[in-house]
């Protein structure tokens, strides 16, 4: 309630400013619906019918104060079945200042609740005609985590140079995320009661894309710490959690293909939370490869594989399965998935998008594997979805 | 002998009208008149069309004007110009109007469209034609004299 407040009164603040200064201002959005099912799974329902959760409405406003300073913001209505809380929410909001140019090096500092820019899709992640898929690989995009990794409240630098070598990007930000109370029963249990936050998260990414643009290659590093507050009388103690995880990206252009991958390693080590005295710590190991064949410029193909283990020490999930005396299945310890899709721009700015997806384990629907997602979902199972969407 | 000489001469001919053609279909970069920088290397017009440069040295907007990325000349011009694919320039625009981070270029329906938007609005940029030049208009990067 309160961070839809929130999200009212800056984009009313913002639409506000319109009036003022009109002519500067500028703003762009985007609105989609689809159908949805999954099959033996309540990843999108629970009761495994097609469904019309699947929306996604998104408004971006710039106000620019002059040519160095602006004022961005963007509000997103969302409804993703399960996946993630219904409702809206004020994903960016931050001014833009453009540095003074430094030995050839061009950076933008934002600060405010800016976006995470460190992932190949992570900037767009809900703005449909910018995802080659609804449902993005969710080893690296788990829609369970979509509040916490969308960006963050605090600070964010983007620096570029380009020259005949390629070009070099560089960012690097420091923050911490507001969590929701069903955010917190995912990160941590599905009875808690009390309150996680996340200390910080800081990140920083490189990129660099040579002169021919045919490819683009990528690092990144975040490294984040939780706490967990239990509410008066619960069962569970303080706890912490702490996160670090290195990835490279890959991507490759050509006139009919193009081919995008990102493969991670995350360690994490948790303290406390269930019992005082409690440790324990696994290291994930996960990515995706998706290659899109385009057939003309309003329609393309695309295939792809997804992968995520959830302890690459447990890659079959068998020792999660007995430590947990089998409230949690050994396919909650691993997740592989494959998936088809085309789309087809059936107008400017209009687009059909269908896929596919053939999935086989549970572990990113929750990190955790503990809550009812999980438990109603079989070893194996599917999930399909059509949408149309317009931007503008 | 002088049919040798006759031949060379049509061939000399046939080879410079094929030129000429070659030149009147090449794509060039125009400004409008008022953008006085000069220093437009090709890399920096690729990030001007890719949205990464925003504003000329002076200050001034740079409004970008562009064909349908479905059209072939602009295929074409991502290629020869700007050593990228449509599709790649396209996600670039949307990474950037949705993050928040700068404007898409305007789309015009055709290129006569194209060079008088140029023609007539202040800081913009685009493409046409060698021989489809308007006054208040002028050739930048390669192709400028």
């Amino acid at each position: 309630m309160k961070a839809n407040l929130i999200t009212c009164s800056l984009t009313c603040a913002l639409f506000c400013c319109v009036s003022v200064h009109g002519q500067e201002f500028s703003w762009h959005g985007y609105a989609s619906q689809g159908l949805v099912q999954s099959k033996n799974s309540e990843f999108i329902t629970d009761d495994n019918d097609i469904s019309t959760q699947l929306t996604e409405i998104g408004l971006t406003g710039r106000l620019q104060l002059s040519s160095k300073v602006a004022v961005v913001g963007q509000a997103v209505y969302l409804n993703g079945g399960n996946r993630f809380d219904e409702g809206g929410r004020l994903d960016f909001l931050f001014i833009d200042w453009d540095l003074p140019e430094t030995y050839g090096w061009k950076s933008s500092l934002h600060i405010g609740r800016f976006k995470n820019r460190h992932w190949l899709y992570s900037s767009t992640r809900d703005v449909p005609q910018t995802r080659p898929m609804a449902v993005l690989p969710q080893s690296v995009y788990s829609d369970s985590l979509r509040d916490i990794i969308i960006g963050s409240d605090g600070i964010d630098l983007q620096v570029l140079r380009y020259n005949s070598f390629g070009t070099w990007e560089i960012n690097w930000s420091y923050g911490n995320s507001p969590i929701r109370g069903e955010t917190t029963r995912t990160l941590f249990a599905p009875d808690a009661r009390g309150k996680a936050k996340q200390d910080f998260v800081h990140q920083i990414s490189a990129f660099w894309q040579p002169d021919l643009m045919n490819w683009r290659m990528g690092f990144s590093f975040l490294d984040s710490d939780f706490v967990y507050e239990p509410a008066p009388n619960e069962r569970y103690v303080p706890g912490s959690s702490s996160i670090q995880r290195y990835m490279l990206s890959m991507s490759y252009f050509s006139s009919n293909w193009e081919i995008n991958s990102e493969v991670f390693r995350e360690y994490q080590q948790n303290r406390g939370g269930f019992f005082d005295g409690f440790s324990s710590s696994r290291t994930a190991e996960g990515g995706y490869i998706h290659a899109r064949y385009i057939i003309n410029p309003t329609t393309s193909v695309v295939i792809g594989v997804d992968t995520f283990d959830r302890d690459r020490d447990d890659r079959n999930g068998r020792r999660l399965e007995q430590l947990t005396m089998g409230l949690q299945p050994a396919f909650s310890g691993y997740m592989d998935s494959a998936m088809i899709g085309a789309r087809w721009d059936i107008a400017p700015k209009w687009r059909v998008q269908g896929e596919h997806q053939w999935v086989k384990g549970t572990a990113t629907l929750n990190l955790l594997g503990s809550d009812e997602t999980v438990v109603g979902t079989n070893e194996y199972w599917q999930m399909w979805s059509i949408q149309v969407m317009h931007w503008f | 002998m002088r049919k040798c000489l006759f031949l060379f001469l049509v061939l000399l001919q046939i080879s410079g009208q094929v030129l000429a053609q070659a030149n009147s279909d090449e794509l060039v970069i125009i400004t409008n008149g008022s953008v006085k920088q000069t220093n437009l290397t090709p890399v920096y017009l690729r990030h001007v069309f890719s949205g990464h440069i925003q504003h000329w040295d002076s200050g001034d907007k740079i409004k970008v004007f562009v064909l349908a990325p479905t059209e072939q000349v602009h295929q074409t011009f991502c290629q020869q110009k700007l050593k990228m694919f449509s599709y790649q320039l396209e996600r670039l625009w949307s990474q950037l109007t949705y993050s928040g981070q700068g404007e898409p270029p305007v789309i015009v329906e055709s290129m006569g469209e194209l060079v008088e938007s140029v023609s007539t609005t202040p800081g913009a940029i685009g493409y046409t034609y060698a021989d489809q030049l308007m006054t208040n208009t002028m050739i930048v990067g390669e192709g400028a004299k």
